[in-house]
């Protein structure tokens, strides 16, 4: 009776970047090697929402990027965007700002040759509510 | 920069308290990582393929997995568990189940009906309605897992048991873990 039990992190690639957009135009780049700027040790999102090297309340946008698609959460308002394209996930646009969600699901699957999968969640939440878009 | 995991099993006497198993693979610097879990009759890691329980009535031992995760992240979160049965390698038999469970309580693997696993994954339980697991920082046996990891640490024991009724025929059963969770 087996049961595969398997995950080989080394094929674990980072298929998206994340870049992180303030009102004052800055933009923060998680670089490939995903280092804190901040703290040995740290992860480039740490940066970010953990120990934010700029206030929380000035991040604008956050997008991720594999270089071709860009995928966008605006947090003034809440809508999200793909290459440019605007669109809701609300019947109206989200007063008072949001707040950044961003992680990435890993999932070991049944039946595939490729142990691990990675999906990326980009969206926010307010007041008990989520919108999370899901990237492949 | 991301987080690791890695597979560990109990196996042994309990001992302790909170109780865990005297044999622990993967824990702590141990890379000695279970890579299959077979529901025979062997409290071990591993074994063979070929093994098979049944006829029954039948249980397999109680098998005590777990996640160790380690490597470089801010959060771990939403863990969730089950076992999937991949229907082009096999199918699961009316008469055979495969019983689970999330939790902190390890008891000495034996082939007694572990009533203590409640959940029956012989029916499909996807991975999105799969059972919730927490976390700890000191073992699978901490008294007050918590939903979020925020240092390397551990999952709950993700316990399992095969239970084969009377009339069932000795076989293989081909299914996999599945565990998922989101990292910041």
């Amino acid at each position: 009776m087996p049961l595969e039990l398997k995950i080989d992190l080394a094929k674990v690639l980072r298929k998206y970047l994340f870049i992180a957009e303030y009102a004052d135009g800055t933009l923060y780049r998680q670089t490939p090697d995903d280092k804190s700027i901040q703290e040995e040790g740290k992860n480039s999102f740490y940066d970010i929402k953990y120990r934010p090297w700029k206030p929380l309340e000035e991040l604008i946008r956050f997008h991720i990027t594999d270089g071709r698609a860009l995928y966008t959460v605006d947090l003034r308002d809440g809508h999200f965007e793909v290459n440019g394209s605007s669109f809701w996930l609300t019947e109206s646009p989200v007063q008072g700002g949001v707040e950044l969600h961003y992680s990435r699901r890993h999932a070991l699957l049944p039946g595939s040759s490729e142990p691990h999968l990675t999906v990326y969640r980009l969206g926010w939440k307010q007041d008990g509510t989520e919108r999370i878009m899901e990237i492949l | 920069m991301a987080a690791t995991a890695n597979w560990c099993q109990d196996c042994g006497a309990a001992t302790g308290s909170p109780a865990r198993g005297t044999t622990r693979y993967g824990f702590g610097a141990d890379t000695a990582y279970p890579v299959q879990l077979v529901w025979d009759a062997n409290d071990a890691k591993d074994g063979a393929t070929s093994n098979s329980i049944g006829p029954g009535p039948v249980n397999s031992m109680t098998k005590y997995i777990y996640l160790k995760f380690g490597g470089t992240f801010n959060k771990i979160s939403n863990v969730r568990f089950t076992v999937n049965n991949d229907p082009s390698k096999g199918y699961v038999d009316s008469r055979v189940t495969i019983k689970g469970g999330v939790i902190s309580t390890y008891a000495t693997p034996s082939q007694t009906l572990n009533s203590g696993l409640t959940t029956d994954f012989s029916n499909q339980i996807f991975i999105h309605d799969g059972l919730p697991v927490k976390m700890s920082t000191t073992g699978p046996e901490a008294a007050s897992p918590t939903a979020e990891l925020l240092a390397p640490g551990y999952t709950q024991y993700l316990a399992t048991q095969m239970q084969v009724a009377s009339g069932a025929p000795a076989g293989n059963l081909v299914t996999v873990m599945v565990v998922w969770w989101d990292e910041e």
